[in-house]
């Protein structure tokens, strides 16, 4: 896969987890929009690392994802962790 | 089979003085729905001025006692060690339990005090229970209380709408390890490296040696919300992992996790890394809060009286708390009535 295809499943593998364990809707979190404006309060966050860690083997140190973050960027900060993993 | 300590009665107390979510947000920049979401709580209990932990401790001691004799006759109440589990005891010194066991009539017995926060109940549990298998002790007391109102910033929001008082008790015996109620294991462990996380940081030899008084705001209770969190989920996750591989036991057969009751979100996130059901997590922090070293006895209390934790029943308690600490212990629920008033 590239580099662009594996971003493209992380994506929706990541939006796709946060909808479906905090009852999200998956459009908003595609839409561009910060986790601060989806109103997504700080500890979804954390909880999310936990979740990454569990299924993904994934570990975010506390406040590697910020909730000034889009979607994207989160993505992109999993992404290069996941690389290191 | 072999000499074990088992669980052989429970009572609980609180504080008559109950705080509502509404009562926090007419003093506090905080609402009842901000409180909900984040926490679950939505009732805590605390003392009354002049009022402190031993007071709480004696009224749950008397109530384990009695839930003893109730299955077991006078002679079930007749204990020889008494732990209490506190990190905000009556005094600096001298320990808080040999008062309580004074004030129950248990005479000369040994009495001290465990401090391991909000693990404080799982590790005298531990410790009690190793001094009944080696013969030490033949009947033990072990309490959990804390009155955290005393230590709480009366400005922090977050704390404040955390945090209760209140005491629970269990009562052990010396039996066998097949019998419903034996205590079959333990995990604990510690990492000194997180001590800032959960802490209060004066009051102790490091700001009294100075002479000087403590800088303004560090004589209260400091949590870091968020790696708390996550250090929580971890630990008692891993925790009561370690011990359910030691005793054979798979999550799904567990029928109740009763962790310590620190956020109605770390339970469920616990439950999400174990793999359990919620139908398997004990919650009573809704009504209670979070009360440190009181908070499994009372969830147990809580959940025996009402019918959600039988005999027969595989139960992990497990806890996590300032140190950082934590540990897990494992039982078979024993068929025993709880007193909580």
């Amino acid at each position: 896969m590239t580099t662009l295809s594996v971003e493209f499943s992380l994506k929706h593998q990541v939006s796709g987890l946060i909808s479906e364990k905090f009852g999200l809707d998956e459009s908003e979190l595609l839409s561009g929009a910060t986790f601060d404006e989806l109103d997504i309060d700080s500890l979804i966050l954390v909880e999310l690392s936990l979740i990454l860690r569990k299924e993904m083997g994934i570990v975010l140190k506390e406040g590697e994802l910020k909730s000034s973050f889009t979607l994207d960027e989160a993505v992109a900060v999993i992404g290069a962790k996941a690389a290191q993993a | 089979m072999s000499r074990a300590a088992v669980l052989c009665g429970l009572g609980g107390a609180l504080p008559a003085t109950a705080v509502t979510n509404e009562e926090l947000a007419a003093q506090l920049d905080t609402s009842d729905q901000w409180i909900r979401t984040r926490t679950g709580i939505g009732l805590r209990y605390v003392v009354a001025p002049g009022e402190a932990t031993s007071d709480l401790a004696v009224a749950a001691g008397e109530r384990a006692l009695e839930s003893a004799r109730r299955t077991g006759g006078d002679k079930a109440a007749d204990v020889d060690l008494v732990v209490l589990a506190t990190s905000t005891p009556d005094r600096p010194c001298p320990g808080t339990a040999p008062g309580v066991a004074h004030r129950l009539g248990l005479g000369t017995v040994p009495a001290f005090d465990v401090a391991a926060v909000c693990t404080g109940f799982v590790y005298a549990l531990a410790t009690a229970a190793s001094m009944i298998t080696a013969g030490v002790a033949q009947r033990a007391l072990v309490i959990g209380a804390d009155t955290f109102s005393t230590i709480l910033d009366p400005t922090d929001r977050t704390t404040r709408a955390i945090f209760g008082d209140g005491a629970g008790a269990v009562v052990l015996r010396a039996g066998e390890s097949g019998e419903p109620g034996a205590l079959l294991g333990f995990d604990l462990g510690s990492d000194g490296g997180g001590a800032d996380l959960i802490t209060v940081r004066a009051g102790g030899s490091r700001q009294r040696s100075t002479g000087e008084p403590p800088v303004e705001g560090d004589q209260f209770f400091a949590m870091e919300g968020r790696p708390v969190f996550t250090e929580a989920v971890i630990n008692m996750s891993e925790s009561s992992q370690r011990l359910l591989d030691r005793v054979g036991w798979t999550p799904a057969a567990l029928d109740k996790v009763v962790a310590h009751q620190a956020n109605v979100r770390i339970l469920h996130a616990v439950g999400e890394q174990l793999g359990l059901e919620e139908k398997q997590i004990v919650v009573n922090l809704d009504r209670v809060g979070n009360t440190v070293a009181a908070s499994i006895p009372l969830a147990l209390t809580d959940a025996a009286a009402e019918g959600d934790l039988l005999p027969g029943h595989r139960v992990v308690l497990t806890g996590f708390g300032g140190g950082l600490t934590w540990g897990s212990a494992a039982l078979v629920w024993p068929d025993i009535a709880p007193v909580t008033a």
